[in-house]
């Protein structure tokens, strides 16, 4: 799938026209950020927590940005600064002993079998083990299902920042997945 | 070659957009750990700017209910604290607050905690100053050499007698309550703070600051404004009230009118001389004159008190028709505070500072 630099420039514009127009209040516009924005914080939320505190710390970012929008020097910057606020969340979350939704069990899909499950929460253990760079990346790519250049769109950061990220944070899950086959651990 | 070809080579298009080869341990992945995605799950209401907005109306009234019952709570505890200003049992003495210099009471030294009780005298020496509450409804001092006996209190009536000195007078209550009973004469409060002199003869001044006073001499009533002085004679004699800024020559032309009780030639020398020498703010001169002496309508005074106030309709016909009347208007369109309305002097139940007030007491007898 290959992008054109047009794409680019018309999805900034878009994003730009979208952030003012929340900053005026206009509710459609919040909405529109809201559902493009939703998996990449719920992808940065899920790399700390779990997922049910993610679904619910989500809601919690997204009315923090919203209301604090004005601070927002440069609407080009909001995915920056949208993971910025997602980040603090999911690390005041964290410090809390306790999961937030008082839910200690990750069991999202009940149709999985049981080996599936195991498997699930135990890559997830290894990707939210990994450093923060290929941890977000990851997640966003193999759990929010984006891909690549979309990641690249959504956090603000370079087409060319997150392929490495990708490749090397696969290269160190990888590594993990099969030590923990071993029963080694990727730290 | 670089990082991204060499990563292409090495088949992580895959992993990078989906294109490419199936990576099998990427695919693996993205099917265990697609359950953890992000669902559209039913979405609080965001509480943005937008719902905020929303949210404004009812934060509005809020706001206006909570400032309406502040106003009430003020309003209730405004008047309570007025009542209880004008509460005041009868005889109970009044506290002496600060003094200077040698201040007695019926012969004694005062202390902090002397008090002036009914019947009771108190006197100052040289360079000597008192400091009293007025019952609950203000303050008055007392300047050096006075003689000051507390006659009756109680509440709604409050009665002094200075028989000789200084005293200043700061009063925030309803017309009437603080009297001072001058040789020949008694001073009444309509709302004001006041400077009253009265000499070793029994003559004196009184100077209006703000308010107005009233003086009764028991055969006519003269009431004196903010920024207006008034002659004060032992024999009971009162004279006509004049601006404190009023030229020599004004002043003069009036004491000589006050002198022959107004009884000069309404178009002689001394009228002539007073209209000469007025100014707008003489006006309240001009206008109790004309109210005392009737017949000085004749002259250029009636003229005069007409031009200075020209919003008023005036002519000799309806002063014929209906003297009242016409000086109703006229004193209804002076510049002072209406005496009904005493509680908008409210700056009066406020203390004063000690240096203003020694500098007062000591120029209450002067111009």
């Amino acid at each position: 799938m290959h992008r054109e630099p047009k794409d680019d420039v018309n999805e900034a514009e878009t994003l730009t026209a979208l952030v003012e127009s929340a900053r005026r209040g206009h509710a459609g516009a919040m909405d529109a950020l809201y559902r493009r924005f939703a998996p990449v914080v719920h992808g940065v939320l899920l790399g700390y927590v779990q997922k049910a505190d993610a679904d619910d710390l989500g809601q919690d970012v997204f009315e923090t940005a919203l209301r604090r929008l004005g601070e927002l020097r440069e609407a080009a910057a909001f995915p920056g600064w949208l993971l910025s606020i997602a980040r603090h969340a999911a690390l005041d979350a964290k410090r809390r002993r306790a999961p937030l939704t008082g839910i200690g069990i990750e069991a999202p899909d009940a149709h999985a079998t049981h080996e599936d499950r195991l498997d699930a929460q135990r890559s997830l253990a290894a990707i939210r083990a990994l450093p923060e760079a290929y941890r977000e990346t990851l997640v966003l790519r193999l759990v929010e299902g984006l891909s690549g250049p979309e990641i690249a769109q959504r956090t603000g950061l370079s087409p060319g920042s997150v392929r490495v990220n990708l490749h090397r944070g696969m290269g160190l899950l990888r590594t993990a997945l099969s030590g923990n086959d071993t029963g080694a651990s990727v730290r | 070659m670089n990082g991204d070809e060499r990563m292409r080579d090495r088949g992580d298009d895959y992993l990078w957009d989906r294109s490419g080869a199936i990576d099998p341990e990427v695919a693996r992945l993205e099917r265990l750990l697609g359950a953890y995605a992000h669902a559209d799950l039913p979405r609080r209401r965001l509480r943005t700017a937008s719902t905020q907005a929303q949210a404004r109306p009812r934060r509005r009234w809020r706001i206006a209910f909570a400032a309406a019952a502040v106003l009430v709570l003020c309003a209730i505890g405004m008047r309570a604290w007025y009542q209880q200003r004008l509460q005041w049992d009868a005889g109970r003495p009044w506290q002496l607050v600060a003094q200077h210099g040698d201040v007695r009471i019926d012969g004694r030294r005062t202390d902090a905690r002397a008090a002036l009780a009914t019947d009771g005298l108190l006197v100052t020496g040289a360079d000597a100053i008192a400091r009293l509450r007025a019952a609950g409804i203000g303050e008055i001092a007392i300047g050096q050499d006075s003689r000051l006996r507390l006659v009756e209190t109680r509440t709604g009536r409050h009665r002094l007698q200075l028989q000789q000195g200084s005293l200043w007078a700061r009063v925030w209550a309803p017309p009437g309550q603080l009297g001072v009973g001058v040789p020949g004469a008694e001073v009444l409060d309509l709302g004001c703070e006041f400077l009253l002199q009265v000499d070793a003869d029994g003559n004196g001044s009184l100077a209006v600051r703000s308010g107005w006073v009233q003086v009764d001499n028991r055969r006519r009533d003269v009431l004196v404004p903010q920024g207006a002085r008034v002659r004060l004679r032992a024999d009971g004699d009162v004279g006509t009230p004049y601006d404190t800024g009023a030229s020599a020559s004004f002043v003069a032309a009036l004491a000589a009118i006050d002198a022959r009780d107004g009884d000069v030639d309404a178009r002689g020398g001394e009228v002539r001389r007073l209209v000469a020498a007025s100014r707008p703010q003489d006006a309240i001169s001009l206008l109790s004159l004309l109210q005392a002496y009737p017949l000085l309508a004749d002259g250029p005074l009636f003229g005069r008190m007409a031009q200075l106030l020209p919003q008023v309709p005036a002519s000799r016909a309806a002063w014929n028709a209906d003297r009242d009347a016409q000086l109703d208007a006229w004193r209804h369109a002076l510049p002072y505070p209406r005496i009904k309305r005493w509680w908008t002097q409210w700056p009066d139940a406020l203390p004063a500072r000690n240096d203003k007030l020694e500098a007062w007491l000591r120029t209450s007898g002067s111009g």
